[in-house]
């Protein structure tokens, strides 16, 4: 009892400790920090719409929060979610415009199908590199991650292209790939359920099945793990695998949920930004969900905090935040496995 | 002991508490110099917090240290070395990658950062081996050493460091005999030089044969402190059977005198081995050619230095080492290639003989590591719906039948203290009748009480069927328990001995190297 609370009480320290580290940062650049910080309150809660559109911010971290956390329980350091979402995200949208005469759902859900599996493979190389030749996986995942970025940029600039456009993005997905919307008059989509969906089935998989119990094993030591008949490599490429699909799944949802086709440099970081979120949420599939919401919200009201503040305080004030959370809680956690 | 020599060591109503454990409670202890103090106690007593406390590796909650009078407080090892406090703990802690020379160097930065000099380093290291007699290849990777000289390493990096207070946990665990003669020669010529060594230990008979004074602590307090001898080299004025009742308390079990020896159930062996080879994994040696046999219902034994091939023989026995030459069967059945899963499956069971390692996961709840292992063997539900009720039941089971000190069956596994985790590793193995277990040091680290505790269950299991490979550095512990004790030396197995030649000295010898054998 006394240590889950004290599970509890870390995040939610750190999280005070690092939105005043941000209201220091706004102070010295020029702004009032108090009425700065009640217009980010404002923008990502009480303001109209507001909600929705946080909800929409949290989909996509909730994701790769979610790929981010499943490696680090493995034991591996999947800093490839950005690439897997590319990847997963381009697949799902030339499923959504170039396959036709699908129904509704089943042409979204094949989306989302090639979408995860493609971001999957992604997630799979490394996984196999590493569990068959040892590469580490923070090396290869952030190459990866290079070779999606220029792969996808070529695809959407020369093979397929939107013909109508001048912008490198794909043509628009037919409506029988989009997913529907959740709320009148908001662009939140049933995307945000599959995320939360995605979080429930992992907690359960993590906790309630032997190959999550294995997983958790060879995440926390793996030479015991071996000794007691787990077969360590492949649970390594599987969770690596796992990882990327939930990824390539963030890719396909932004895609098919709200832009409705696949853009060139669409994704702000939403896979680094995972890797704050799954330490905040102290890798807990449920844990992960209240960090989504709470970084997703910060996004969305620092929007509207950039818009009324004067001087404007920029909106990534939030890269302040994340950086703190991710300092403060890699120190601690670190230190634990020290002492 | 009416005493002049000055006390050096007092620590003062020591408290400690780890979550629900009060490891230390209100414990003072005064350790004069020149003397071999001992620390007793059953697992969980709180031997090793108290060394821990003293040695700055974690704080006290109340209470006091004083070195030769002054009240210190060590917020590091690193500063108790400075003030001349050194420790070697259970679990050793040189960097295998590194060269001795490198492991002798390091922590010896001093505040410039600046590393010692190497020539400098390794004059005094030279100097110092000839007189703890360790003979090493200062270049080679640390990790390469045999037990033994890994602990004489350790020493000598208290030696460069001039610590004159040498605190010792469970030091002879480990070794063979012949070098826990040694080691104790050693010690004597520490406090001849006027060094002090604290020494927590099992072994009552260590205590008697060496020790000048004796703390018992029970259940985190001190129970006694009293003279062992008048001065250094006279017979003890207690006995065995005082210290032991001491230590166990009112109704506690006392340690055993000898286990009635098993009898084959069945002629066909439950396991075979034939030419078995294995490259060599933590040993210069690796396995040559070793071929054998265990029955059901016996023990068998293997004994041998440490580094004669025993790693690997039980790495190839469990699965986690493939040999190159050589079969293994299990009930006429071909294993030599079954991953360990299959292993498992088919009821083999292994105690490994380094639980931080292999045994146990530190990070989880006792609960969750009662199942490891055996998760997938159907008694905590299916693949797809697996009952943490359950395992804790199972937990609860071990905590029962094996008296582990646990507060909880879901408390993390850590919380426990290193006997306590030994006996949740062990009732693992020792639940439900396995078909064939392999234990490494399966009593490594525990009091006298608990070992009785597991050689009576591994015993049990043999009755009922079970065939036993036990590996042991502890010859004692082979002779109690083991009906037939193969001796391996560089690889070999020299000799099988049973009946009338199972002798501390036959086997001694054939571990050496000095008879040669027919075995195999």
């Amino acid at each position: 009892m006394k240590t889950s609370w004290r599970l509890l009480l870390l995040p939610v320290a750190v999280f005070v400790v690092a939105v005043a580290v941000a209201a220091v940062v706004i102070a010295l650049s020029g702004s009032p920090p108090l009425p700065a910080l009640a217009a980010w309150w404002e923008g990502a809660v009480s303001a109209p719409g507001a909600l929705p559109e946080s909800l929409l911010n949290t989909t996509p971290l909730l994701f790769t929060g979610l790929a981010v956390a499943v490696g680090l329980l493995a034991g591996q350091f999947n800093i490839g979610v950005e690439g897997q979402l590319l990847m997963g995200a381009l697949a799902s949208a030339w499923v959504g415009f170039a396959v036709s005469g699908l129904p509704a759902p089943l042409h979204a859900l094949l989306a989302l199908l090639v979408g995860a599996l493609v971001g999957g493979i992604w997630g799979w190389i490394p996984g196999i590199l590493k569990a068959w030749r040892g590469a580490h996986e923070v090396i290869t995942t952030i190459m990866m991650n290079h070779i999606a970025i220029y792969l996808t940029q070529y695809l959407v600039t020369k093979v397929w292209k939107d013909p109508n456009s001048m912008s490198p993005q794909t043509p628009e997905a037919l409506p029988s790939a989009w997913l529907p919307i959740l709320a009148e008059g908001t662009r939140l989509s049933v995307g945000l359920l599959l995320a939360l969906a995605t979080a429930l089935l992992l907690w359960y998989l993590l906790k309630r099945t032997i190959w999550g119990y294995e997983l958790r094993a060879v995440g926390a030591n793996a030479e015991a793990a071996r000794a007691a008949g787990v077969r360590v490599s492949r649970m390594i490429w599987g969770s690596m695998a796992l990882s990327g699909a939930i990824g390539g799944l963030a890719g396909a949802v932004e895609v098919l949920g709200v832009h409705h086709r696949y853009y060139d440099q669409f994704s702000p970081g939403y896979g680094f930004d995972g890797i704050a979120v799954a330490l905040l949420g102290n890798n807990h599939p449920l844990g992960v969900v209240f960090a989504a919401l709470v970084f997703g919200a910060m996004k969305n009201g620092a929007v509207y905090m950039q818009s009324v503040t004067v001087p404007a305080v920029p909106r990534e004030i939030t890269t302040v935040v994340q950086a703190v959370v991710i300092f403060f809680l890699a120190a601690i956690r670190f230190q634990r496995r020290a002492g | 002991m009416n005493d002049s020599r000055p006390v050096v060591v007092h620590m003062e109503d020591i408290c400690k508490r780890f979550g629900a454990v009060q490891a230390n409670n209100h414990i003072s202890l005064s350790v004069r110099q020149g003397t071999i103090h001992a620390i007793v106690g059953e697992n969980g007593a709180g031997k090793t917090t108290l060394m821990n406390v003293l040695y700055g590796v974690f704080p006290p909650d109340s209470g006091t240290v004083s070195l030769y009078g002054q009240p210190v407080r060590f917020r590091s090892p690193a500063e108790a070395l400075q003030a001349g406090v050194g420790m070697v703990s259970q679990h050793y802690a040189l960097i295998p990658r590194l060269s001795v020379l490198e492991n002798l160097m390091l922590g010896g930065e001093g505040a410039s950062l600046a590393p010692l000099p190497r020539a400098q380093v390794l004059a005094r290291a030279q100097e110092l081996a000839k007189v703890i007699g360790l003979q090493a290849d200062w270049d080679a990777p640390a990790g390469a050493l045999s037990v033994s000289q890994q602990q004489k390493v350790e020493i000598l990096k208290l030696l460069l460091r001039d610590a004159r207070v040498l605190i010792f946990d469970e030091p002879t665990a480990v070794l063979p005999p012949a070098d826990a003669e040694a080691f104790f020669a050693l010690l004597h010529r520490f406090t001849e030089e006027g060094r002090t060594v604290l020494l927590v230990t099992h072994k009552l008979q260590e205590v008697l044969g060496h020790a000048d004074e004796v703390t018992v602590l029970r259940a985190g307090e001190v129970v006694a402190t009293m003279p062992v001898r008048e001065a250094p080299g006279a017979e003890p004025q207690i006995d065995a059977r005082t210290l032991a009742r001491l230590i166990v308390g009112e109704g506690g079990v006392l340690p055993e005198e000898e286990l009635l020896l098993g009898k084959r159930l069945d002629d066909k062996p439950r396991l075979r081995v034939e030419g078995l080879v294995v490259p060599p994994i933590r040993s210069r040696a690796g396995l040559k050619a070793v071929s054998f046999e265990v029955y059901p219902g016996e023990v068998f034994g293997v004994a041998g230095v440490d580094g004669s091939g025993q790693a690997e023989l039980i790495d190839a026995l469990v699965g986690l080492a493939p040999p190159t030459q050589g079969r293994i069967w299990l009930n006429d059945e071909d294993i030599t290639c079954a991953p360990p899963s299959a292993r498992l499956r088919k009821g083999v069971r292994y105690i490994a003989e380094d639980r931080h390692l292999r045994g146990a996961i530190l990070g989880w709840s006792v609960a969750e590591n009662a199942a490891l292992g055996l998760h997938r063997q159907g008694g905590f539900g299916s693949a797809l719906s697996l009952s943490f009720a359950r395992m804790k039941e199972f937990a609860q089971r071990i905590i029962a039948r094996f008296a582990v000190r646990a507060p909880a069956a879901d408390a993390p596994f850590s919380a426990l203290s290193g006997g306590n985790q030994q006996k949740v590793v062990v009732g693992r193995a020792l639940m439900e009748t396995p078909v064939l277990l392999i234990a490494g040091q399966p009593t490594r680290g525990l009091d006298a009480a608990s070992t009785r505790a597991v050689h009576h269950a591994i015993r049990e299991a043999c009755r009922q069927g079970a065939a036993a490979l036990v590996v042991s550095f502890d010859l004692d512990e082979l002779l109690t328990l083991c009906d037939r004790i193969g001796v391996l030396f560089d690889g070999r197995l020299v000799d099988i001995v049973e009946g009338e030649r199972r002798r501390r000295e036959e086997i001694g010898a054939l571990m050496v190297g000095a008879v040669k054998g027919g075995g195999a």
